[in-house]
C-alpha cells in the first residue's frame, strides 16, 4: 500500500508557483526538527526549555511529555539575532533591493485599495500589535539567514503525502511545511509565525478503465471552508499541467491560490461587530424605502469595518513541481502511525503569547494549535464540502436506487392515503348522522376533533405525495443527465469564490497612493492642532477634516456622484429629525388629520359608487 | 414599503422624458427661485457687503442658480443634471443645518423640508432610471464582472 500510495502521490503531485521576493519555500521537517529545541509554557511558571537543540530528532519528537493543564508545548527553531546581525541583515537586505531585479515590489499596496475607515482600522490593528503577543521584528530576519544557509547547504523540496479511501473516493492530501511565515514582516500581511503547514487534496474515483481520476481538489486557503474552498478537475479556474494542479502560494503566507493574482484578505475585528450589523441594517433600510442599493453587495456598508491585508500570489517567482524549474524530492508517505505526526501535539515554531493566535506557530498536519484533531485530517471528505457528493463512478446507480425507494415511498403513501380517506368518509358520515341528537353531544364533538385531525393528516400526505412525484421526475432526470454523461454545472457549489482583485484603477494614481498611505496619519496631526490652537472649534474642525477626506477619497476613486448621493442622503436624515423635532405634534396633527381625510374619502367614494 | 410606485409610462416609452422628470424639473426650479428670493430678502440693506453680512444670501442665490439649472437639465434630459441636482439640494440642507445651529431665521424650516422632499423626490424610479448615477467602472468591480464570467 506504502508503494502504491507513493506512486499515485508522485503522479498527481501538484505544481507550486511562488511570488518573486518568496523567502521561504517546503522544507524538511526533519531539519526542521534537529535544528529545533522543544519548550514548554506553563501558565504562572513562564517558560522551560524541554529538549535542546540537537537532541531532537523525528523518531523522539513523539515521545510523551506529561501535559499538564494549561500548558503550551512548542519547537524553537530560530535563536533571535544581536544588534549587529540584524542590522548587517538589514544593510544586506537593502543592497539586494537595490541591485537585483527578482525582489518584492508590492505595487498599488493595499491601503490604495480601499477605504479610509478599512484604512483607520488598519492604522489601529497594527496599533493592538505593540499590546499583544508577536513574533519578535528579528525573527523574520534569523529565520531567513538561517533558512537561506540550510537551503544552500542541502536545496530539496519535500512534501508529506496522505492517502486514505472515504465514502467512496480516494483522497490525496499534499501537505507542505514552510519553517517561516513572513507574511506581515516580508509583504505587510496580517501576521508572522514560525513554521507553517499548508495542505493541498485531490479526491479521485475509479474511472471507467479501472484508472484513477481526478474529480474535485480543495486548495486551504485564509477564511474559506466547506464547498467555497473546491474545485471540480475540469473548473477552468484550475489550471493544471497534465495530470498536476498548479497552485499560486501567497507570498509569506504561502495560503493556496487557484489563480495567480493579488488577493484581498479581510479581517472583521471582532470588537467591531455591533457596527457591522448596524452598517448591514442601514444599507437594509435605504434599500427597502428607496428601493436603491447604496453600494454594491460586494462592497456593502458593512465592509466599511473590514481590515484589509493583500496576499501576494502572482505565481512570477520560483516554481516547483514536475517538469518546473525545482523537482520536489520523493514522496513521504505520513499516517497517524508517524510519532511525530499523531504524538505531537505542540506547535511547530515559537509560541508567541498572542491572545487572538495569528502570531502563535501552527500545530502538526494532523493537529490544530490547540491539540485537536483537524477536521481536514479526521474527515478529509467533509472538510471539503463532499460528504454529500457521490463519486462519478456510483452517481448514475445511486441516482437509479434513489428513484426506486422514492417510488415505493409512494407505493405506500397512496395506499395509506386510501386508507385515511375512507376512514374521514366514514366519520364524516358518523358525525352528519349524530346532528340533532341531543344525547351524541359529546361522541360527536369527539368526531369533530378527530376529523380535523385526520384531515390535516390526511392534507400532509397528498402535499408529501406530490412533493415525491416531483421529487420523481427530477431525480429520474438527472439520472437520465448522468446516463448521457452530463456532468452538472461546474460551479454550482461555490457560493463566495476568492478571485484576484484586478490592477487597482486609481485616477492620478501615484498620488492617489501617497495620500492613501499619508492621509490617515496627516489626518491624526491636524486634529492634535485643532485641540492645540483651537479648541473652540473642534467639533466643527474635524467635521471639516473627515469631509475633506471623503471628498478627496471619492474623487480619487472615481465616485464623487455616489458620495454627493450619500452625503446628501445623511444630511437628509439629520434635517428629518430636525423638523420632527421641532415641530413633533404638529406634524403628528398634520398625519391623523391626513389619515382621517384620506379613510373618509375613500369610504365616501365606496358608498357613492 | 417603497415611497415611490414605478411608473407605467417609462418602461414603454424609453427616452420620452417620463412626468416626474418634468414635475421634478418645475420643483426645482420653483426651489431656486424661492432661494433667489430669499438672497434677495437677505441682502444686506446698503453699502459695500461684508463677508459677515452678505454670506447667507451669497449662497443662497448660488444654491439657488443651480438649482435652477438642474431643474432645466432635468427638463431637458442633460445626463449630469440628476447629479446636479442632488449636489444643491445637499447644499441647501449643509446651509439650512448651519442655520438652524445658528441664527435660526423662520424661513429655515421651510427650506429644509422643501430639500427633503425634493431629495425623495429624486429617488422617484422613473427620475432614478431616467438618470442613473454613471461612476466609470474601476477596479475590483471590473474583476467582479470579469468573476460573473467565469462564473458563467
Amino acid at each position: 500500500m506504502r508503494e502504491d500510495s507513493a506512486a499515485l502521490l508522485k503522479r498527481f503531485e501538484p505544481i507550486l508557483r511562488f511570488t518573486q521576493g518568496e523567502q521561504f519555500f517546503p522544507f524538511d521537517v526533519a531539519r526542521y526538527v534537529e535544528g529545533s529545541s522543544l519548550w514548554v509554557h506553563r501558565r504562572g511558571l513562564g517558560d522551560e526549555r524541554v529538549v535542546d537543540e540537537g537532541e531532537l530528532s523525528l523518531q523522539n519528537l513523539g515521545d510523551r511529555v506529561p501535559q499538564a493543564f494549561d500548558s503550551v508545548h512548542y519547537l524553537k527553531f530560530i535563536e533571535p539575532l544581536n544588534i549587529t546581525q540584524l542590522a548587517s541583515y538589514r544593510l544586506q537586505k537593502g543592497l539586494d533591493r537595490v541591485r537585483r531585479k527578482d525582489s518584492f515590489r508590492a505595487g498599488p499596496g493595499r491601503l490604495a485599495r480601499v477605504g479610509y475607515t478599512s484604512r483607520i482600522l488598519a492604522a489601529l490593528f497594527s496599533l493592538t500589535l505593540l499590546a499583544r503577543g508577536r513574533v519578535p521584528g528579528d525573527t523574520a530576519a534569523a529565520a531567513a539567514l538561517n533558512y537561506a544557509r540550510m537551503r544552500e547547504e542541502d536545496e530539496r523540496y519535500p512534501y508529506y503525502g496522505r492517502v486514505v479511501e472515504e465514502e467512496g473516493w480516494l483522497v490525496l492530501q499534499y501537505w507542505f511545511f514552510y519553517p517561516f511565515n513572513n507574511w506581515r514582516s516580508g509583504f505587510f500581511g496580517l501576521n508572522d509565525h514560525e513554521g507553517d503547514w499548508e495542505m493541498v487534496t485531490l479526491y479521485l474515483y475509479p474511472n471507467e478503465a479501472g484508472d484513477w481520476q481526478p474529480e474535485w481538489v480543495a486548495y486551504a486557503t485564509h477564511d474559506f471552508e466547506g464547498d467555497d474552498q473546491r474545485r471540480r478537475w475540469d473548473d477552468p479556474e484550475v489550471e493544471r499541467a497534465g495530470e498536476h494542479a498548479v497552485v499560486y502560494a501567497g507570498a509569506g503566507s504561502h495560503a493556496s491560490y487557484y489563480r495567480p493574482g493579488e488577493y484581498l484578505a479581510e479581517l472583521v475585528l471582532p470588537i467591531l461587530s455591533p457596527l457591522v450589523s448596524l452598517a448591514k441594517r442601514v444599507g437594509m433600510l435605504w434599500r427597502r424605502l428607496l428601493g436603491e442599493e447604496l453600494a454594491p453587495p460586494e462592497k456593502g456598508l458593512e465592509h466599511l469595518f473590514d481590515v484589509p491585508f493583500v496576499d501576494y500570489a502572482r505565481g512570477d517567482g520560483l516554481s516547483i513541481g514536475p517538469g518546473e524549474e525545482k523537482a520536489w524530492e520523493e514522496p513521504q508517505v505520513i499516517s497517524e502511525a508517524e510519532g511525530w505526526v499523531g504524538e505531537f501535539r505542540g506547535l511547530w515554531g515559537l509560541w508567541a503569547r498572542d491572545p487572538v493566535m495569528g502570531e502563535n506557530a501552527p500545530g502538526g498536519p494532523m493537529y490544530d494549535r490547540f491539540g485537536a484533531v483537524r477536521k481536514a485530517w479526521h474527515d478529509p471528505v467533509g472538510w471539503a464540502g463532499l460528504s454529500k457528493e457521490t463519486p462519478p463512478h456510483k452517481a448514475l446507480d445511486k441516482a437509479r436506487r434513489r428513484a426506486h425507494s422514492i417510488e415505493e415511498r409512494q407505493r405506500a403513501l397512496r395506499i395509506s392515503v386510501a386508507e385515511k380517506s375512507r376512514e374521514l368518509r366514514d366519520l364524516g358520515l358518523e358525525a352528519e348522522a349524530m346532528r340533532g341528537q341531543a344525547h351524541m353531544k359529546l361522541q360527536y364533538q369527539a368526531h369533530q376533533a378527530k376529523i380535523a385531525a385526520l384531515s390535516t393528516e390526511l392534507a400532509e400526505s397528498r402535499a408529501r405525495l406530490a412533493e415525491d412525484a416531483a421529487l420523481l421526475r427530477a431525480v429520474e432526470g438527472y439520472a437520465e443527465q448522468l446516463r448521457r454523461g452530463h456532468r452538472g454545472a461546474q460551479r454550482a457549489h461555490i457560493r463566495r469564490a476568492r478571485l484576484p482583485a484586478s490592477p487597482v484603477s486609481l485616477r492620478l494614481g501615484r498620488i492617489a497612493e501617497a495620500w492613501a498611505a499619508a492621509s490617515i496619519g496627516l489626518a491624526l496631526f491636524a486634529f492634535v492642532a485643532i485641540v492645540l490652537f483651537a479648541r473652540d472649534y473642534l467639533a466643527l474642525g474635524t467635521g471639516i477634516i473627515v469631509a475633506v477626506i471623503a471628498l478627496v477619497e471619492a474623487a480619487f476613486r472615481r465616485r464623487l456622484n455616489q458620495f454627493i448621493g450619500v452625503i446628501t442622503g445623511l444630511l437628509a436624515f439629520l434635517a428629518s429629525a430636525v423638523l420632527l423635532f421641532v415641530f413633533f405634534w404638529d406634524i403628528v396633527i398634520a398625519v391623523v388629520i391626513l389619515a382621517g381625510a384620506y379613510i373618509l374619502w375613500e369610504n365616501l367614494r365606496e358608498l357613492w359608487s | 414599503m417603497r415611497l415611490f410606485k414605478r411608473g407605467k409610462d417609462v418602461e414603454a416609452a424609453g427616452q420620452k422624458r417620463p412626468w416626474a422628470v418634468h414635475t421634478c424639473g418645475r420643483l426645482l426650479k420653483l426651489e431656486g427661485a424661492g432661494l433667489l428670493a430669499l438672497a434677495w430678502l437677505n441682502a444686506p440693506p446698503a453699502g459695500p457687503w461684508s463677508i459677515e453680512e452678505g454670506w447667507v444670501a451669497g449662497l443662497l442665490a448660488v444654491f439657488g442658480a443651480l438649482a435652477i439649472w438642474a431643474g432645466l437639465g432635468l427638463q431637458r434630459m442633460r445626463p449630469s443634471a440628476r447629479n446636479q441636482a442632488t449636489l444643491a439640494q445637499g447644499a441647501v440642507l449643509a446651509l439650512g443645518l448651519a442655520l438652524y445651529w445658528g441664527a435660526r431665521p423662520g424661513y429655515v424650516y421651510g427650506l429644509l423640508a422643501g430639500a427633503i422632499f425634493l431629495v425623495l423626490y429624486l429617488q422617484h424610479p422613473d427620475v432614478r432610471d431616467t438618470f442613473p448615477i454613471r461612476e466609470e467602472i474601476v477596479g475590483e468591480e471590473k474583476a467582479a464582472d470579469e468573476a460573473v464570467e467565469v462564473s458563467a
